[in-house]
């Protein structure tokens, strides 16, 4: 019986990852941030370390799996998040990652961060994008706190707290 | 007599390449409309309502007729091409996704993402007229221009499903890679991506032999030029797109587009491809025969267009 309940659970948690909603949906934050973008990307280009300026994470820890650069994150809201590295463009300076599993209410999150010069050699305009779906993956009625609203208000909380936290670490001396 | 003969076809032919006016559908999720382009213009000639996160789009130049598939209000809108004015709408069961026409234009099918399932759409009655269960999650479909098979993918079960046209009869399944999605058909190769494994799947669908090349990241959409000498391919977390070379079956060349491509069309005729760009709202227009990017033109919010839809006269 026990094996029973843990396959199914199994079967649930594998269909969990994979299957998702019909529309994508979108986030996408920007800041200006007065230090220049060299300054900028260095901060941000260091996986491992979103812990510095990110409120809402409060540890992170990488490992290597095989080709794969790994991120645990813990939540301040508790739970915790395995994301990711998909790309460290040097030139664009802008990095890729996605959410492997975790407890953000979304679903096939993949996001960039790009760090774009500002009108200034000293400034830097940083913009956050996650495109991803909501959890549940059958048709309505959609039960709470797995549907296209939950998911944005959960992406927006973070990009809304980590940028300006970003800021405030790069534009510190 | 042959001289005269000749300017007179030269004269048609001169006249029908000015004549030629490529017109792109481009469903938009975020706005829930549908955006009537001018390719060569670049303008947005009219944006239209229709339902509710619009994703697929079929053309029927024979029916005159544009169907839209509105994955988030179970329903299918009928567009007049003449008119651009809603027809109907269609209510359907489940959630909406791939949509394309039957290769005699005398059914639309449909693929309902969640219940698995195949609407058929009479283009006379515009009324569902047959309901199939098909593999698990079917997305992608498209016909062959024989009119013989009805091909579909199947995300949640990595396949391709192949169904006869006539009576809706299963031929034959082949597995494909993780997540198959965005389907094209020219001549004997039937065009797969395979979403979660960044490659495409070639499948000829007279062998059946089956060939895998390796694209960019979240393949979405796939087409091949007139004699299947290259193929392209929307990778939609790249903002680009693969060009192969299908002779050697190698991507030869990426080719910048918007933000987060999804859908993807071409148009032999007027030398042009067209991506869809989810991300940035806009589509991206390309030069087919030098695989360069040309330019951009802005639509209606997050457009998706999935399917075929360009309008060639």
């Amino acid at each position: 019986m026990k094996k029973i309940i843990a396959s199914i659970f199994l079967i649930f948690l594998s269909f969990n990852v994979f299957a998702h909603g019909p529309s994508p949906q979108k986030v996408e934050k920007s800041i200006t941030i007065n230090a220049s973008p060299d300054k900028v990307w260095a901060i941000v280009k260091d996986f491992g370390s979103i812990q510095k300026w990110e409120p809402l994470v409060t540890d992170s820890k990488v490992e290597k799996k095989g080709e794969d650069t790994l991120r645990t994150l813990t939540l301040k809201s508790g739970g915790k998040v395995i994301e990711k590295l998909k790309g460290i463009d040097e030139e664009a300076m802008k990095l890729k990652y996605e959410i492997v599993e975790g407890a953000i209410p979304v679903a096939d999150y993949n996001s960039f961060i790009v760090v774009a010069k500002g009108s200034n050699p000293n400034e830097s305009t940083v913009t956050w994008v996650g495109r991803f779906y909501r959890v549940y993956k059958l048709n309505p009625p959609i039960p709470a706190g797995q549907d296209d609203e939950t998911a944005i208000k959960a992406v927006t909380e973070i990009y809304d707290a980590g940028l300006p936290g970003l800021k405030k670490l790069a534009e510190t001396k | 007599m042959i001289f005269k003969k000749f300017i007179l076809l030269i004269f048609f032919l001169s006249f029908s390449a000015c004549s030629s006016v490529p017109i792109a559908y481009i469903t938009n999720q975020g706005s829930n409309t549908v955006s009537i382009v001018d390719i060569k213009k670049k303008k947005v000639r009219q944006e239209i309502s229709v339902g509710k996160g619009p994703v697929g789009i079929a053309i029927s130049l024979k029916k005159s007729y544009v169907f839209i598939s509105n994955a988030n209000d179970s329903s299918v809108t009928v567009l007049d091409l003449q008119s651009n004015k809603i027809i109907k709408t269609i209510k359907v069961n489940g959630t909406p996704v791939g949509i394309t026409k039957s290769t005699n234009e005398d059914y639309i099918y449909v693929s309902d993402w969640y219940n698995s399932e195949i609407f058929t759409i009479d283009t006379k009655s515009l009324t569902v007229i047959n309901r199939v269960v098909v593999g698990k999650s079917p997305s992608g479909m498209i016909c062959d221009t024989k009119g013989k098979y009805l091909f579909i993918s199947n995300r949640d079960e990595n396949t391709v499903e192949i169904y006869n046209q006539s009576d809706f009869s299963f031929v034959k399944k082949i597995k494909v890679g993780n997540h198959p999605y965005g389907v094209f058909i020219k001549k004997d190769l039937l065009f797969v991506v395979n979403v979660l494994d960044d490659s495409i799947s070639i499948i000829n669908v007279q062998s059946f032999a089956t060939e895998t090349i390796k694209v960019g990241d979240h393949p979405y959409g796939v087409v091949s030029d007139m004699n299947n000498q290259f193929a392209f391919v929307t990778n939609t977390q790249d903002d680009n797109v693969s060009v192969i070379d299908l002779k050697t079956n190698k991507e030869i060349r990426k080719i910048k587009v918007g933000g987060n491509p999804e859908g993807i069309d071409i148009d032999d005729k007027d030398n042009l491809l067209i991506t869809s760009n989810w991300r940035s709202d806009s589509i991206s227009v390309i030069d087919l025969e030098k695989q360069e990017y040309l330019y951009e033109i802005k639509t209606g919010k997050q457009s998706r267009s999935f399917g075929q839809f360009i309008k060639i006269d």
